[in-house]
């Protein structure tokens, strides 16, 4: 992993989006950041299994890198068609070196936040406060991989529609990645440990209609 | 079409690209297996960049290929005289192929600016034979003004190409001497302290290279 290539990434991302753009070092870019979310992703993974220990520990390890590197695996062609439709043709090699640069740049944040998550649990911290702070620590890394996103978009119409037509796209496979590979902290109430979770509630989105039905028709919701 | 049999079609895929990847990598090594590797594993976001072909390149004939051929062999030689020395720490294989791609890439654009010269249109000394003849045949002022600003234009541009092939030309030259330096070290024995200032030197006319460019594409845009 070139360490002065991640810095680069964390203090000018708008000279690293160009570089990728303008087919500057792609290939170390590339290669450099696909290190960069394995193991920012594995570590916080770690991190945040250590809730509940043992075995855990390296199956969040294990889950955080395959749902962050498959979630942009299959992000790739959205991301492409995405800037292509929206005034932004660029060729494949860019617009992926482009997205890895962003996904390299959110582990970076993670990987700064996994000291605070892991005094989060250290500090005895119940289930829903870690899962609020893996959550905050996320929303961050997100904001940090959106500023070089927005960067290597450049200037021009179509840029906001760019961002938040492929954000969407992002958060849902995202989200669904994670929700099927479930659960990172462990399970609460429960002592064993599992890789995967036993339990049949649908997907992601099934399970968000369920909420929003039960936050609007409480009734309904219980039925 | 079950998850199933997706995860075996993105596999085989994967593999394929692997395969691919290291029958054109050119040794066998650490690297190349990280790079089949990632090839299997995440093909949609590696392949693109493992599989690509090797920078950019100018296309064959253009007027300084001579030049990009003597840099690319004193690169290599230069690498080859530091390895498994110290001295591959001043100039490593990294330094090398940032170098090589810099290089090719000033070269595409020196092609490219060559190409603009010489189409249809962009001939100073047409240019010049049309601002004498609006000027001997009474043409308007602003007529002459416009095709002596064309004229101009079009001498900077050649002016332009001609000093960058010329830089292009000294960079390999001196390329040729930071070979030579770090083959001196490696078997005399002595400090490579000459080759530091001359890659020093290198990357300076590098940027100095690229600056130009910049210039000129900016005046073209």
């Amino acid at each position: 992993m070139n360490v002065a290539l991640m810095n680069r990434l964390l203090r000018s991302p708008a000279d690293v989006a160009r570089d990728c753009r303008e087919d500057r070092d792609r290939r170390a870019v590339a290669s450099s950041a696909l290190v960069a979310i394995a193991l920012g992703a594995l570590l916080f993974g770690a991190a945040v299994g250590s809730w509940r220990g043992g075995a855990q520990i390296a199956f969040a390890a294990l889950k955080l890198p395959i749902v962050t590197l498959g979630t942009l695996v299959l992000c790739v062609p959205a991301f492409y068609a995405v800037t292509a439709v929206f005034g932004r043709p660029w060729s494949l090699p860019a617009a992926v070196s482009i997205m890895l640069a962003a996904g390299a740049r959110f582990s970076l944040v993670l990987l700064a936040s996994t000291p605070v998550v892991w005094l989060t649990i250290n500090l005895g911290a119940p289930y829903d406060a870690v899962k609020l702070v893996a959550s905050l620590a996320y929303a961050l890394a997100g904001l940090g991989a959106l500023g070089l996103l927005s960067h290597g978009l450049g200037e021009g119409p179509g840029r906001i529609a760019t961002v938040v037509t492929f954000v969407t796209i992002f958060l849902f496979v995202g989200g669904q990645a994670a929700w099927i590979l479930r659960p990172y902290l462990g399970t609460p109430g429960r002592d064993e440990v599992t890789l995967f979770t036993r339990e049949h509630e649908g997907g992601l989105a099934h399970q968000l209609l369920v909420s929003l039905g039960e936050v609007l028709s409480p009734s309904r919701g219980r039925r | 079409m079950n998850l199933r049999d997706l995860l075996v079609l993105y596999g085989l895929v994967g593999i394929a690209c692997a395969v691919a990847v290291v029958r054109r990598a050119p040794t066998a090594g650490a690297a190349t297996v990280a790079s089949a590797f990632a090839a299997v594993v995440v093909w949609p976001l590696w392949a693109p960049f493992a599989l690509a072909a090797p920078g950019p390149r100018v296309p064959g004939g253009g007027p300084q290929r001579g030049a990009v051929d003597r840099i690319e062999r004193s690169l290599a030689e230069a690498v080859d005289a530091v390895a498994g020395t110290p001295m591959s720490d001043i100039f490593s294989t990294k330094i090398s192929s940032r170098i090589s791609a810099e290089v090719a890439r000033v070269a595409a654009r020196l092609d490219e600016l060559s190409a603009l010269v010489a189409r249809a249109g962009f001939d100073p000394q047409a240019s010049a034979q049309r601002v004498r003849d609006l000027e001997t045949g009474g043409a308007h002022e602003r007529a002459v003004v416009t095709a002596r600003l064309q004229h101009e234009s079009l001498t900077r541009l050649q002016q332009l190409r001609a000093s960058d092939a010329q830089a292009l030309e000294d960079l390999a030259d001196l390329l040729d001497a930071l070979r030579a330096q770090l083959l001196l070290a490696r078997y005399s024995g002595s400090s490579a302290d000459g080759a530091s200032a001359i890659v020093g030197e290198v990357w300076a006319r590098l940027e100095g290279l690229g600056a130009a460019f910049d210039v000129t594409a900016h005046e073209r845009t």
